[in-house]
């Protein structure tokens, strides 16, 4: 069942700081030496063009088992992993490819009439998240939101006792409708 | 091909076994078949993108292989969708049939739910339970309305009292799901109670209707009051 009673209203920051390569004081100056993504790619033939921006980070413990971690708090609130969805891609500069989404999760199957939807990529200790709100299906889905759904989640992964920092990091990824260009620092445990 | 049914009409169809001849599934059995072609259509469709996202060949997932499973899931997505939202009405208008009516809508969700293993009730089948109660309860009128040529069968004509329970379960089991959800997932994206509480009032009055009928033809028994079994097949 979703938790939605015992959500907070507002989240109280954890003002936590995150120390990685291409980020200098919660900015990211060089995506290339950062584990950090600031957007999603969508493949067209060859090339691959960005789409969605990264609007949450996840600070982990530690790496491994970390994406099933970051899930479980969203498949305890009901949230369906791999739904009916599209192929979306993160580029990892080290490997220098492109790696398909590893980890997703939305609200329902479908999303007949709009949901929540999230697509994850793991680079080291970090887990990039987009988090997203689609419209309704008329006849495709669209972006309803990015701030609703990144918004939510700080709720939810606070909720569960995860240490949140709302907008710490600045991707520089604004985007319409109503993306900032900020992604929320989520750190798990005692981190 | 063509065949006589046991009411001496002539049905062109590709399957008219007696089963599809059932007012619980459908009037016409051709348009009977019709939908639960489709049905296996949006399966196979289903099953196709389900699997596209799971099977790898050689480390390469089927999905990354060709933008055409983006396609695909377009259109599943598509078809879900009206399915779940008008599949249950247009069907109880089109050909009757409360059992398959429901069905439709109910058939993408449960879809879904085997391939992710996940049964957590969600807006999606959220609005299928309030669809697919209203597509039971039209079908089951639009049958009355065909047996009586009224279009208040409840009154020119008592219907069964198995019926009439059938339909006050299907409803009150269904309206206490969906009010449970909207209280629980007061957060829940999208979970306004007011379009799912109006497309509640027709199945409910057309109930009230039916009882209401079925209690005055006691009070006031005429020729035609008898308790039937119009729906036994």
């Amino acid at each position: 069942m979703p938790p939605d009673t015992e959500l907070a209203t507002t989240v109280e920051s954890a003002d936590a700081q995150l120390t990685v390569p291409g980020l200098e004081d919660g900015r990211l100056t060089d995506e290339r030496d950062s584990p950090i993504v600031a957007y999603q790619y969508r493949q067209e033939g060859s090339t691959y063009r960005p789409t969605a921006p990264i609007n949450l980070v996840f600070d982990l413990e530690e790496p491994a088992g970390g994406l099933d971690r970051v899930m479980s708090v969203l498949e305890a609130a009901g949230w369906v992993r791999a739904p009916e969805e599209y192929v979306r891609y993160a580029y990892d500069y080290e490997a220098d490819e492109y790696v398909r989404q590893e980890a997703t999760a939305a609200e329902t199957y479908y999303g007949t009439s709009g949901r929540r939807h999230v697509r994850c990529w793991q680079f080291d200790t970090l887990v990039s998240m987009q988090a997203h709100e689609d419209t309704g299906a008329r006849p495709k889905h669209g972006i309803e939101s990015y701030t609703d759904t990144r918004e939510y989640l700080e709720k939810l992964y606070a909720a569960a006792d995860w240490r949140v920092t709302p907008r710490a990091l600045s991707l520089e990824n604004d985007e319409p409708p109503d993306h900032d260009g900020y992604a929320t620092l989520i750190t798990e445990g005692s981190r | 091909m063509s065949r006589v049914t046991a009411g001496g009409r002539k049905v062109r169809g590709f399957v008219t076994t007696s089963r599809l001849e059932s007012p619980l599934i459908g009037i016409q059995p051709r348009r009977t078949a019709l939908s639960l072609a489709f049905l296996g259509g949006f399966g196979v469709l289903f099953a196709v993108s389900h699997l596209a996202t799971t099977v790898s060949v050689g480390g390469t997932h089927l999905e990354t292989t060709s933008s055409l499973f983006d396609s695909l899931t377009a259109l599943v997505i598509f078809l879900a969708t009206a399915m779940i939202i008008v599949g249950p009405y247009l069907y109880a208008v089109w050909n009757g049939g409360p059992v398959l009516a429901g069905t439709i809508a109910f058939f993408p969700v449960v879809l879904g739910e085997l391939a992710t293993g996940r049964y957590a009730l969600g807006l999606d089948g959220a609005i299928a339970i309030t669809t697919a109660v209203g597509g039971i309860v039209l079908a089951t009128y639009v049958l009355d309305v065909r047996k009586t040529a009224s279009l208040r069968p409840w009154s020119s004509r008592t219907p069964s009292l198995e019926s009439v329970l059938a339909l006050s379960v299907v409803t009150l089991i269904g309206g206490v799901s969906v009010w449970q959800f909207i209280l629980e997932g007061a957060t829940l994206l999208g979970v306004t109670s007011m379009p799912l509480a109006l497309l509640w009032m027709p199945p409910v009055t057309v109930v009230v209707a039916y009882w209401t009928g079925f209690l005055l033809a006691r009070v006031q028994p005429t020729e035609d009051s008898q308790l039937g079994d119009q729906y036994s097949h």
